[in-house]
């Protein structure tokens, strides 16, 4: 489980993140949504620990920076950050070896073959396309079976049937009971995906959207909310 | 051309404005030009004492460096005549092509100045000794400026001429190899004629024949006839080089060829290389155009998983040490030897160790999620990303340990001595470099970036000055026999100490930094 309180973030003068609370409850897909500089990249930022930020945040009960939490949850980066001399395969057992777990080749495969790079597995990084760079940025997350996930952008870059798969991965993990907090612009593709919803607007939360009890559509909310174009 | 102008212009101000935007950069911007000011009013106050012999070894350097530079430029694959922002406005902008021409040349004066002031600063910084007065400072300064001039006039020819002509390529290398390889020869058989020797760097830059060499020599002949203060001399070399730039320019403002899709698709490529050279990714930028070996490799457990990976990278591009790295130590081993004192080659090699050792690789790591995703303590994750920085260290000291052996008969102690005092400053210029970056928050502005690694370097001699003070009046008089290899073991123990407490105190970044933006 995500625990976000009351944090803030700026970079320099700008007020990115205003005093932000939001909670991503496991087996749940909770998301992210505003319009662009809303402060959802650093809000995800701010819990993975990439950045230092004003407030609380915590990730299974763990303070997000401490080491217990760290190993508990995989960040995929709106931006694909691959060695590029690495190949795919060892971008795996790199992150596999740095979180101490056994370099699982078996487990590996099967991730590969899942989302179809299991013949890419030895080009380099530098080598892959945007979308499967995006790809095996997503695998790097998914090699840990973390217990949440924060996913950053993830449809980026992505074909229409790789989003169809990422989506229904993130819906299998979701069925693990593992807690995934991810923003996005693509409102369309997640409607049917979603649990919660926050909206963002000026580094502020404006909603909190409950599915369950929500009827309208998360297109409709969002504009009525934030009344501006995505 | 109003906008093109005002594009430049506002570019160049933007720059200037951004060491000024933040307050800390600001102060350290300023303390940092006042350091370079103060050396320059040294050299105004100090007595005059220009020496031809030392002066000679700085022209000598200084006309290397270009030829390098020169034929690297000329021959590199990585060029672009703007890059992609100026591309979209410049190129498809109503613009007529001798606008954009202009623009180009206007962007290679720019380009100039921040050239001659970055190469100036590092003379005074690296060589004030041997520039001696003011005057002659200005006098490099000067032929700095003419030559880099001329050398980006001919770049951006270069590049036109490449795209419209097809078998240029060969015609440029048959006729660089001529220039260049002649110059080479030419001054080889002039410093093999008196044999090679310290006096090599003098003979070389005094001689009248040499000087008449196009591009090079006339560059050698504006410095010596500067130095000499015979003005009509430099009137001629001055001519000369203006001369080359005004005609290339020329040529280059009148060309036919229509460059505007080649220069549309490398503005998108050299933008590529600019961005991963900004954010310190030099490793995959020395390995864009390297075709890598295949390795297996295994990684290590926990942090150290981050230098089992470099270790693959730098296994599969077979670049175990920077070429860049290996330039820097053999040109400073040569001004050793022609200066001839193993006190000045420490000093050479303490400034190789200055210059190359730099937050690039830590910088590179900082900008990715791994270092902070990784489950390990910061203070252990720190330490691993230092370990690049160290393979550096001991690579340049060792070698310039067994340098020392063979260039001034050092004995296995003396060079031992010799590692071991490097190491002592090298270590704490690496916690230096994380320091500097965890208080500039990754804003690169290179000179603040060695003002405050100089200022570290400084506050960290004094514990170290102290004790060997107050050894030295009790327990180790200077005259016994072990004093130095003690003094160094001591000096290594504190500065250890020392840099392990900074580095301490800067791993906390990794819990949470705003390089990664």
């Amino acid at each position: 489980m995500i625990v976000v309180n009351k944090i803030s973030k700026k970079y320099g003068k700008v007020l990115a993140v205003d005093n932000v609370s939001l909670q991503a409850q496991p087996g749940k897909i909770t998301v992210l949504l505003g319009p662009n500089g809303a402060g959802k990249s650093t809000t995800i930022k701010s819990i993975a620990g990439l950045l230092n930020f004003d407030g609380d945040i915590y990730v299974n009960d763990y303070k997000n920076i401490s080491v217990e939490a760290k190993r508990s949850f995989g960040y995929v980066s709106e931006v694909p950050m691959l060695y590029d001399a690495l190949t795919v395969k060892e971008h795996l057992r790199f992150v596999l070896k740095s979180y101490k777990k056994e370099e699982d080749l078996e487990k590996i495969e099967s991730l590969l073959k899942q989302f179809n790079l299991a013949d890419h597995q030895d080009k380099l990084a530098k080598e892959l396309s945007k979308g499967m760079s995006q790809k095996l940025s997503f695998l790097c997350a998914l090699i840990i079976e973390p217990q949440a996930l924060l996913v950053d952008e993830p449809l980026l870059g992505l074909d229409p049937q790789a989003i169809e798969q990422m989506l229904q991965t993130l819906v299998e993990l979701k069925n693990n009971g593992v807690s995934i907090l991810l923003s996005t612009h693509i409102i369309d593709m997640i409607q049917d995906f979603y649990d919660e919803a926050y909206i963002m607007d000026q580094g502020k939360i404006v909603t909190h959207i409950i599915k369950e009890e929500d009827t309208l559509p998360l297109k409709t909310i969002f504009f009525e909310q934030v009344g501006k174009i995505l | 051309m109003n906008s093109l102008v005002y594009l430049i212009t506002r570019k160049t101000w933007g720059v200037i404005r951004g060491w000024y935007r933040k307050p800390l950069s600001a102060i350290l911007t300023s303390l940092a030009l006042l350091f370079v000011g103060g050396l320059l009013v040294g050299l105004v106050l100090s007595p005059s004492r220009s020496d031809l012999v030392d002066f000679s070894i700085v022209s000598i350097l200084l006309t290397g460096v270009f030829v390098g530079i020169f034929t690297f430029s000329l021959l590199s694959k990585n060029k672009a005549l703007v890059y992609q922002n100026d591309a979209s406005f410049v190129l498809a902008g109503p613009f007529s092509k001798k606008q954009v021409l202009g623009y180009v040349l206007m962007n290679d004066v720019t380009q100039n100045i921040w050239m001659t002031l970055i190469f100036s600063s590092y003379i005074l910084i690296f060589s004030r000794g041997a520039i001696g007065s003011i005057g002659n400072f200005f006098l490099v300064f000067f032929a700095i400026f003419l030559f880099s001039g001329v050398m980006l006039i001919c770049t951006s020819y270069d590049y036109v001429l490449e795209k419209g002509i097809a078998k240029y390529s060969i015609i440029k290398k048959i006729g660089l190899t001529l220039l260049v390889g002649g110059f080479l020869l030419f001054a080889f058989s002039i410093a093999m004629r008196s044999g090679i020797d310290i006096t090599t760097p003098y003979t070389l830059f005094s001689d009248g024949y040499l000087h008449w060499y196009p591009v090079f020599g006339w560059f050698l002949g504006l410095l010596y006839h500067g130095f000499m203060g015979e003005f009509v001399m430099v009137v001629l070399y001055v001519f000369l080089l203006a001369l080359l730039g005004a005609v290339v320019g020329w040529l280059f403002f009148n060309t036919k060829i229509d460059f505007y899709e080649a220069a549309m698709m490398d503005s998108q490529r050299i933008q590529v290389i600019v961005d991963k050279a900004k954010s310190g990714n030099t490793a995959d930028l020395a390995m864009m155009n390297k075709k890598l070996k295949s390795k297996q490799g295994k990684f290590s457990s926990g942090a150290l998983a981050i230098w089992s990976s470099y270790v693959l990278q730098m296994r599969k591009s077979n670049q175990f040490i920077k070429i860049g790295d290996f330039i820097f130590f053999s040109m400073y081993t040569a001004i050793a030897y022609f200066t001839g004192s193993l006190e000045s080659y420490i000093m050479m090699i303490s400034i190789v160790v200055f210059i190359t050792i730099n937050s690039d690789a830590l910088t590179y790591e900082l900008k990715r999620p791994y270092v902070y995703l990784i489950p390990d303590s910061s203070f252990k994750k720190m330490l691993v990303l230092l370990l690049p920085m160290m393979y550096r260290m001991v690579i340049i000291t060792v070698l310039g340990g067994v340098m020392s052996m063979v260039m001034f008969q050092q004995t296995i102690g003396g060079a031992l001595f010799f590692v071991l005092s490097l190491w002592g400053i090298a270590l704490v210029l690496i916690a230096g470099s994380v320091f500097t970056l965890k208080v500039l928050k990754g804003n690169k502005n290179p000179l603040v970036e060695q003002l405050i690694r100089m200022l570290i370097i400084a506050i960290a001699l004094v514990p170290s000055i102290v004790l060997v003070v107050g050894l030295t009046l009790t327990v180790l008089p200077l005259d016994s026999p072990n004093w130095f290899m003690t003094v160094s073991i001591v000096v290594l123990m504190i500065n250890s100490g020392l840099s392990l407490g900074i580095v301490k105190l800067s791993s906390n970044m990794l819990e949470g930094s705003d390089m990664f933006v």
